[in-house]
């Protein structure tokens, strides 16, 4: 990728808060028009991330470039730059129309066609009606809505969103997911998203960042992330993994109680190193295993039913538990599920067992 | 069935106790008699204060004729006017720098604030009688003025804090986000934020000024004394029905004040732009 095609790109940007690093020698690339998340769990520097790039933040080592410019020294007001913000923070004493419009006005557009782009930012976020309304007359997705329409109005080079959804129901939050990427999509803008919500990071992003400690762990898309983590920190925090504690073989690894499984050793792990073995629960099947399958037995110590699917909790070896989702097809309704106690085998294809340095 | 009934009785019962409208009237009463007898004896024919003998504006005539009443009433406005605006910028910035600034400063600055409000106003008079005594400065006006903001930047201080700390900060982030300028984003947001604060601070310390008596007292010189200080010195000397023309144009002052604000509200409420038109969807 050519730096023609980047709006942002973070350089070994550093961000100390007293002696604690929020952010640790961050390199970031960020594709024009993509929807790029920031992922991770709370204290590990993704809100930093963010606000460094709004401006609110100063990095205290390596540069922001954005659209090719260093901004570093760029106030938020001269940056090209909008955000929305997880508390919307809107300006209760003015209406609707004047919220959107604050940021025009601003730049001195003229009248007219305040009028018109603010109309029009109204009718795409469906508000139209609610023009002279104050912000709390508004629900809070209508809230929520209106904070993104005063940001976008304004046509920025990347639109930065700091949780935005976290203050929402679960239905509102789904409905707006999809909302949000069909208008990136629309509009064509950089989305920026900063959540916690490894959904809704895997529901609407093109790429992912996942984050820890203030450092990148991985940078890809949903199937990236999700499928081929690059370390036990992204197996765990991005959807439900089982990680079994290992030691590296020549083409396997062998669990603390002397069972060797089979499986691809990355080339940068040596033989004889502690590492995770990490299985997705959709990958496992309970029974007869197929041809060139890898199976072991196990206990039935739990099983949840979920409605599409239930949960078992399968115990391999001592200390040493899997999770295993299955279908409820027809097949599987009633006495035809395994109970709690019998034994089973459990089966999985070796590309899915995957070798990761813990 | 008769216990369901009883039991909605009994709720009807404590949800509104039938006494309290007799609460309300005695505290109505209470409260306003007081006033009302000083109205109502200010348009009194005679120099009688029991007896009511016949509506009449002697009294004001009286009060308006008198020039010594007349400029201690304009040196009154003129006292509260200048502490109303001088203690509100200084107790506005001080709020911001209590709420916003950082370092041990602030801690000590917060209690240093609230000692105004806790001591006795006597002992701030004294204080200020002696200090204006050791400086020389000639009593006046002006000393009366610098007493008054003394103990009313507190006020303002206590109220303006308030509202400031539960000002949300991504509110400002937001309006610099959007263009503004830091002292953009101060006119734009945070003053209009803080808005019902200073102008509520403003008025309480418009009408404590107005009518103080105690600093008041030991600041004033040889000169034209504030208003309360005047009508004490007439009390002195006998009590006079033009005293009651005096409160009754206070009260009329004060009540104009409070609802000179109501408009101001209103009017903001009304400033809002026309409906946008919005071109049909085609």
């Amino acid at each position: 990728m050519s730096d023609a095609d980047l709006t942002i790109a973070l350089r070994g940007v550093v961000k100390r808060f007293g002696d604690q690093y929020a952010v640790k020698r961050l390199d970031l690339d960020i594709a024009k028009g993509s929807f790029f998340s920031i992922l991770g769990p709370s204290g590990c520097g993704k809100t930093t991330t963010l606000r460094m790039i709004a401006g609110f933040e100063q990095p205290d080592e390596g540069h922001i470039l954005l659209e090719g410019q260093p901004v570093e020294d760029v106030p938020p007001y001269r940056r090209n730059v909008n955000t929305v913000f997880q508390s919307y923070a809107l300006f209760e004493h003015l209406s609707l129309f004047e919220n959107i419009a604050f940021g025009l006005r601003r730049k001195k557009v003229a009248k007219a066609e305040i009028t018109r782009r603010v109309g029009e930012m109204l009718e795409l976020v469906r508000l139209s009606d609610r023009a002279k309304a104050k912000p709390r007359q508004l629900s809070g997705g209508q809230r929520q809505r209106v904070a993104l329409a005063r940001a976008l109005v304004n046509l920025p080079a990347v639109l930065l969103l700091d949780e935005p959804l976290g203050a929402l129901d679960l239905q509102l939050r789904k409905t707006m997911q999809l909302e949000l990427k069909h208008i990136q999509r629309e509009v064509g803008i950089t989305f920026v998203y900063v959540t916690h919500d490894q959904e809704e990071a895997l529901t609407m992003s093109d790429s992912i960042a996942v984050m820890n400690l203030g450092e990148l762990q991985q940078v890809g898309n949903a199937e990236d992330v999700y499928e081929r983590p690059a370390n036990s920190f992204v197996a765990q925090f991005i959807g439900i993994s089982n990680l079994l504690d290992a030691t590296a073989e020549r083409d396997g690894v062998k669990l603390a109680s002397g069972l060797s499984l089979p499986a691809a050793v990355p080339a940068d792990i040596a033989p004889g190193s502690s590492v995770c073995l990490s299985i997705r629960p959709e990958k496992l099947a309970l029974g007869p295993p197929g041809d060139g399958r890898v199976s072991v037995e196990g206990t039935i110590v739990e099983s949840v039913y979920m409605g599409t699917v239930t949960h078992y909790v399968i115990e391999i070896a001592p200390a040493a538990r899997m999770i295993a989702v299955a279908q409820n097809t027809e097949d599987a309704s009633g006495g035809n599920r395994p109970a709690v106690g019998s034994r089973a085998t459990l089966s999985w294809r070796a590309e899915h067992a995957l070798v990761l340095a813990s | 069935m008769s216990a369901v009934t009883a039991e909605r009785k009994r709720r009807t019962g404590f949800d509104r106790p039938r006494f309290l409208w007799a609460l309300y009237t005695a505290m109505c009463l209470y409260l306003f008699v007081p006033i009302l007898v000083v109205v109502i004896y200010s348009f009194n024919s005679s120099k009688s204060l029991q007896v009511f003998s016949g509506l009449s504006f002697r009294w004001y005539r009286t009060f308006w004729n008198d020039p010594d009443i007349k400029n201690s009433l304009v040196a009154s406005f003129e006292v509260a006017a200048v502490t109303m605006v001088v203690a509100t910028i200084l107790g506005t910035l001080l709020a911001f720098g209590l709420v916003r600034a950082r370092g041990r400063l602030g801690g000590s600055a917060n209690i240093l604030m609230l000692l105004p409000l806790i001591t006795p106003e006597i002992v701030t008079a004294v204080g200020l009688l002696l200090l204006f005594g050791l400086v020389g400065t000639p009593l006046s006006l002006k000393t009366i003025m610098l007493g008054h903001i003394t103990f009313s930047i507190s006020y303002v201080t206590v109220i303006v804090r308030a509202r400031l700390s539960l000002l949300n900060r991504e509110v400002e982030e937001a309006a610099m986000d959007l263009g503004a300028t830091e002292l953009g984003a101060l006119r734009l947001v945070t003053l209009p934020a803080l808005y019902p604060a200073i102008a509520a601070s403003a008025l309480l310390v418009f009408v404590l000024s107005f009518d103080d008596f105690v600093t008041s007292v030991f600041t004033s010189g040889a000169g034209t004394s504030p208003l309360p200080v005047r009508i004490y010195s007439l009390l002195r000397v006998g009590v006079s029905p033009e005293i009651n023309a005096v409160g009754t144009t206070m009260i009329a002052i004060t009540l104009a004040l409070a609802l000179g604000l109501l408009p101001l509200t209103l009017w903001r409420r009304n400033t809002e732009p026309p409906a946008p038109t919005v071109p049909a969807p085609e």
